[in-house]
């Protein structure tokens, strides 16, 4: 692969492979970090780079720095009253656009806001799927491929992290007062 | 994904373990009924399935940030600061053999391949050519190997047998110099059929017979009286 052919790849997947490692980490400085890694290592094994498959490969290849990131801060992910938090600017930008609302929304609303809260709960193998299927919209089967695991196994840990982000998020719900 | 294929009256918490799939069409048939139906006829369960359907909508409605500039930025100069090293031929060669890279074209690929399958076929068919000259040739070494033992031995019987036969061993060839001999041989033979001569000369001037001797004797003894 050419120095051109892999920048318009970069390019192409930049904003992918930094949302995943943001929402895997929690933390913008990090994501900026393995986001530049990733493509380092990208770039590094470019001769086994395929423009069809070269998504998954950088994928997998950011949640592997993320992991072993987190490994190394035995998984202490800093949730929203963390000090530097992108996530937190965006969700209180996002929640000054909606003026006067009725109280439904507003509960909704509030479970919007704390649904990224939840995933930093989640556990990192679940949190990988949650993320990949939700924000990126991938299907089972593309994730299968990136995870290397069956299709039912990939199927069944976005149903348990659901379930487990319900669990999270049942204080937020209007009927469990 | 079966659960409860025996059991059409589901509890709530069967139900509620069960939304997410329900949800997403992945439960099978049978058991889709059966949970479709326990949720129209309970309360808790449709607030449960709303709640499902919540935290989906705000999962989609999750911000999506862009990644700052200055990580293209960064990996780019790092791009540009580590070149492709590589030989282009040696790269074209990888990616040949492992099918990757931006070597695309299948006809390229196609062509590439028959000449490797061309070569191997030949390499195999010249290999057994050299397997096959190889075992001739120890073949014959032996064969060799087998004459030299011969001539030794047919050397060792003519030299015993005949003495005066000699083998040449400097011409490295089982030459067998017999000219010595033959003249020896001839000279004898020579001096045998002279002396043989001489004999008969000698015979041919004897008297005939012993009656011609006695008379030659008796005519003596008369003459001398």
């Amino acid at each position: 692969m050419t120095e051109d052919k892999f920048l318009k790849l970069v390019h192409k997947h930049k904003a992918q492979i930094y949302q995943n490692a943001l929402y895997l980490l929690g933390n913008r400085e990090d994501a900026e970090d393995i986001t530049q890694e990733t493509f380092i290592k990208g770039w590094e094994y470019h001769a086994q780079l395929r423009p069809k498959t070269a998504l998954a490969w950088l994928l997998k290849c950011t949640q592997n720095l993320c992991f072993n990131l987190l490994k190394r801060r035995k998984f202490q992910v800093p949730l929203i009253e963390g000090d530097d938090e992108e996530l937190e600017t965006l969700m209180h930008t996002h929640a000054d656009q909606s003026n006067p609302l009725p109280d439904e929304i507003v509960i909704q609303q509030e479970l919007k806001e704390s649904v990224h809260c939840a995933i930093s709960k989640l556990p990192p193998d679940m949190r990988a799927v949650i993320i990949m299927r939700e924000l990126n919209g991938m299907s089972f089967k593309e994730i299968a491929k990136v995870l290397k695991q069956p299709e039912g196994t990939v199927k069944s840990t976005v149903f348990r992290a659901r379930k487990k982000l319900r669990d999270i998020l049942r204080p937020y719900w209007r009927n469990e007062e | 994904m079966n659960r409860f294929p025996s059991h059409p009256d589901l509890t709530c918490t069967e139900v509620q373990d069960t939304l997410e799939a329900y949800l997403d069409g992945e439960l099978d048939a049978d058991t889709s009924a059966s949970v479709a139906s326990h949720v129209e006829s309970c309360a808790t369960c449709q607030d449960e399935v709303r709640f499902v359907q919540a935290i989906s909508d705000a999962l989609q409605e999750l911000p999506r940030p862009e990644p700052p500039p200055k990580i293209f930025d960064v990996v780019s100069d790092y791009v540009r600061a580590h070149p492709n090293k590589e030989p282009r031929w040696l790269r074209r060669m990888f990616q040949l053999f492992t099918f990757s890279g931006d070597l695309t074209s299948s006809l390229t690929r196609a062509g590439a391949l028959v000449c490797l399958i061309g070569i191997a076929l030949f390499g195999t068919y010249q290999y057994q050519q050299h397997l096959k000259v190889k075992q001739a040739s120890r073949d014959l070494y032996y064969a060799l190997g087998e004459l030299n033992y011969a001539v030794e031995r047919t050397s060792l019987v003519v030299n015993e047998k005949l003495p005066d036969v000699r083998i040449n061993e400097a011409s490295g060839r089982p030459l067998v110099q017999i000219e010595k001999a033959s003249r020896s041989a001839l000279k004898q033979k020579n001096s045998i059929s002279s002396a043989i001569h001489r004999g008969l000369n000698s015979l041919n001037r004897l008297p005939q017979n012993i009656s011609d001797i006695e008379r030659q004797r008796s005519q003596q003894e008369g003459e001398t009286p």
